[in-house]
């Protein structure tokens, strides 16, 4: 058994001090204030471990949703401001975009069937805005069917007294070259104008159909290059 | 004299590098949770109003009445929700021009088969909609030997999901004669 002396040291019976019998220094006391630190000590390893597994959920679940609900390089290719979900609708899709069409509650047609562009962007980099009034030209497809809609940022359709929420290759009055002018706006204007209200930040989505004989991934990838090109007129 | 070192409570450089090895492996439960719940789906949003195994022609896509996110106002919808779990389901529709569109999905919204019209003739699909496994569908006609009918050849596996036809809106004097098709368009559950 352990003996503490008053003084400066505390001695061991042999029992308890093994071969050595050596003493042991008064500092080998259990104080107060070591008590207290190691206390601290527990409870910052205990935040520390709690923050640090904290940090490892919300990085793993942010990384995550940020993929799934805005694409990355994996899922995604860019065409400027238009932005393809290169695998949507396919049964070999990527877990990413298979978990954004599961939980974007959208209906996409396949992407080897037509390519579906989203823009939140004008050309510039700049977001769609209702504030701002835009010009959207589009070449011409070669007589391909297209489709030009524009939706607020949750992906309903914009109330307007004149009903209009998309033009296709069918609606929109070209030009004599083949290409069409598409205007985004509050103010009615004459042509082919989307009105967008007070909707907030917008979001465009271009379709264009493949031939139905349809495209091998060079053809598409040469046609992608010629999209829509949306530029910012004014904002007010 | 120094206090005795507490390794156990030093950061360490395996902890800080096990760090983003956790977070990668929450990244893909994450994602492969997402994967698979399927509640907010376009299947579950539409499925709840829509008859089994029979086409329904949707009402006009406007801002009081659009059943799904980014659905277009530039078409009309006929839309089937399917089920093969009691039998195969035979699928008919007309693609009469450009723009027109059949889409069968899975209920997570990954597409099991796709068309679309050739320009300037009508495309005629006939198809089955066959459950994936192996379950027993019953005697073929030709096992009961009975003449097979016109049956469709063309066979898409899935279990349950959505047949979504499409027909481009070209403007208040084409939407009759849309409508007409859209709803001749049909979604029967066979039995042989």
């Amino acid at each position: 058994m352990a003996s503490i002396n008053p003084g400066t040291v505390a001695t061991l019976d042999a029992d308890d001090a093994g071969t050595t019998g050596a003493a042991v220094p008064v500092w080998a006391r259990p104080q107060a204030s070591q008590i207290i630190r190691s206390l601290i000590g527990t409870i910052a390893r205990f935040i520390g471990t709690l923050a640090a597994i904290a940090l490892v959920l919300v990085a793993g679940v942010w990384s995550s949703r940020a993929m799934i609900e805005r694409g990355s390089m994996l899922s995604t290719h860019m065409f400027g401001p238009w932005q393809l979900w290169h695998t949507a609708g396919q049964a070999d899709a990527d877990p990413y975009t298979r978990a954004h069409l599961a939980s974007s509650g959208t209906i996409r047609i396949a992407s080897d069937s037509a390519g579906v562009f989203e823009a939140r962007s004008d050309a510039g980099g700049a977001r769609l805005h209702s504030s701002c009034d835009y010009i959207i030209e589009g070449p011409n497809t070669g007589g391909l069917w297209w489709s030009l809609a524009v939706f607020d940022a949750r992906g309903d359709l914009i109330e307007n007294d004149a009903r209009r929420y998309a033009f296709t290759s069918d609606t929109a009055a070209a030009n004599p070259d083949g290409s069409s002018i598409v205007t985004l706006g509050r103010d009615a204007r004459p042509g082919n104008w989307l009105p967008t209200g007070g909707a907030g930040r917008l979001v465009l989505v271009f379709t264009l159909l493949d031939p139905p004989t349809g495209l091998s991934a060079e053809q598409r990838d040469e046609r992608y290059k010629v999209l829509p090109a949306i530029r910012r007129e004014g904002c007010s | 004299m120094p206090l005795p070192s507490r390794p156990h409570s030093r950061i360490t450089l395996r902890s800080l590098a096990m760090l983003p090895v956790a977070a990668a492996i929450v990244h893909l439960i994450a994602t492969f949770l997402a994967m698979t719940n399927t509640s907010g789906a376009a299947f579950a949003r539409l499925g709840a109003t829509l008859q089994t195994n029979q086409m329904t022609l949707l009402a006009p896509v406007s801002p009081g009445q659009q059943p799904l996110p980014f659905l277009s106002a530039d078409a009309r919808y006929s839309v089937c929700r399917f089920e093969t779990k009691q039998g195969p389901v035979a699928v008919r529709a007309v693609l009469p021009d450009l723009g027109w569109t059949l889409g069968i999905y899975h209920r997570d919204g990954s597409s099991a088969y796709f068309a679309t019209a050739a320009p300037g003739r009508p495309s005629v699909i006939a198809l089955t909609i066959v459950p994936g496994d192996d379950r027993f569908l019953g005697m073929t006609p030709q096992a009961l030997g009975t003449a097979a009918n016109a049956d469709p050849q063309l066979t898409v596996s899935a279990i349950k999901g959505l047949i979504v036809l499409r027909a481009p809106d070209k403007g208040p004097a084409y939407r009759a004669e849309a409508e007409a098709i859209l709803a001749k368009a049909a979604c029967v559950q066979k039995s042989y």
